[in-house]
């Protein structure tokens, strides 16, 4: 499971696992997230959890710190430190738009720009554009492996193997929720990912439908997606997550 | 006809503001309207006793009114449109006013967020 985590910290519980989203966690409110990710490629499947810690601060901005541990491997993930901050909030006229930044102990680095509006009452759709690089050129053992290898802050999966020598990943996202009801979004989220590396390039197609259940509106959710892989090394994955924050 | 004239003042007020801030109310609902609304859009989030016991400007309930529409996504959560969120802190600020007693929905007074 690559590095293609939309944010630092993703702590919102309407949050899409995949896409990230532009708001931040609200002020003086802390958030803890941990989930699960299996993510099947060709003969190998790897599993992943993800464990988060965020804070919010002034309502504009968030500092996280994660990290993952490689349930495949028996191995703790690099950590990872960065924040978001909301450079506009929607309103009538605008859009929610926000700046991810996050810093890896693997040498990596990643940026993101994300975006959202609502569209109408009930639905709100999202859109994320990132770029991570890395100085960590170590190979992983399988394609699987590289898709999951790697500590992301949170939600997300993607399909990119790291092939040896990667140095440049580039993904966009988008995701449409639906709130048929307070508690129940059915999520559908797309994302186009691209690895650049010495060996090869690696692109990448995932198709993820998703569940959010907000168990306690604004406080605790509990999601589950099935990211399906359209075109790269990935095939099927599983993905759950229980968010807290207050 | 004095409380006709005040609830007219009162909407002439709120729609001047009209042109700040998206969610100035062009005329606020009667009681039984908005009480509806705020049972129908608010407490999907939150009890109702929190709004009773707060008070503020016109100023804090249309800021906090536009937090929750769009920061805790009440548009998406609980279908909150921009007429009535409009409407309701409208309503919010023409009877809770910072002469009654509740607490404050202020930046500073509270921590809350808004």
């Amino acid at each position: 499971m690559a590095t293609l985590w939309p944010l630092a910290a993703q702590a919102h519980p309407i949050e899409p696992l995949v896409t990230g989203a532009p708001m931040p966690i609200p002020r003086d409110w802390v958030a803890l997230d941990a989930g699960y990710g299996a993510l099947h490629a060709g003969t190998a499947t790897d599993q992943q959890v993800p464990l988060s810690i965020a804070a919010g601060i002034g309502g504009w901005a968030e500092i996280g710190a994660s990290t993952a541990i490689d349930a495949t491997g028996g191995a703790m993930g690099p950590v990872r430190v960065g924040g978001k901050v909301l450079l506009t909030m929607e309103d009538a006229r605008s859009l929610d738009l926000a700046l991810a930044i996050a810093f890896g102990s693997n040498e990596s680095v990643r940026g993101a720009l994300l975006g959202g509006r609502s569209i109408a009452p009930g639905f709100y759709l999202q859109a994320s554009a990132s770029v991570e690089g890395s100085g960590d050129a170590s190979s992983p053992s399988a394609p699987a492996r590289g898709l999951l290898r790697r500590a992301r802050p949170l939600h997300a999966v993607d399909g990119v193997a790291q092939p040896p020598g990667t140095s440049l990943i580039v993904a966009g996202a988008a995701a449409l929720e639906w709130a048929p009801r307070p508690c129940v979004l059915p999520t559908f989220e797309l994302q186009l990912a691209r690895a650049f590396a010495d060996a090869g390039d690696v692109t990448s197609v995932l198709l993820v439908p998703e569940l959010i259940y907000l168990l306690q509106i604004n406080h605790l959710s509990i999601k589950l997606a099935l990211p399906v892989g359209v075109a790269g090394p990935a095939d099927i994955g599983l993905l759950a997550q229980l968010d807290w924050q207050r | 006809m004095r409380a006709s004239v005040a609830r007219a003042l009162v909407g002439l007020a709120l729609m001047g503001c009209a042109s700040q801030h998206p969610h100035a109310a062009a005329t606020p609902p009667d009681d039984q309207q908005a009480v509806a609304l705020i049972e129908r859009r608010c407490t999907t989030c939150h009890a109702a006793d929190r709004i009773y016991g707060s008070v503020g400007t016109l100023d804090d309930w249309q800021a906090l009114v536009h937090r929750m529409a769009y920061h805790h996504k009440a548009k998406l959560i609980a279908h909150l449109s921009d007429q009535e969120a409009s409407q309701i802190a409208g309503w919010l600020a023409a009877h809770l006013k910072p002469d009654r007693t509740g607490v404050h929905i202020g930046f500073q007074p509270t921590g809350r967020p808004l």
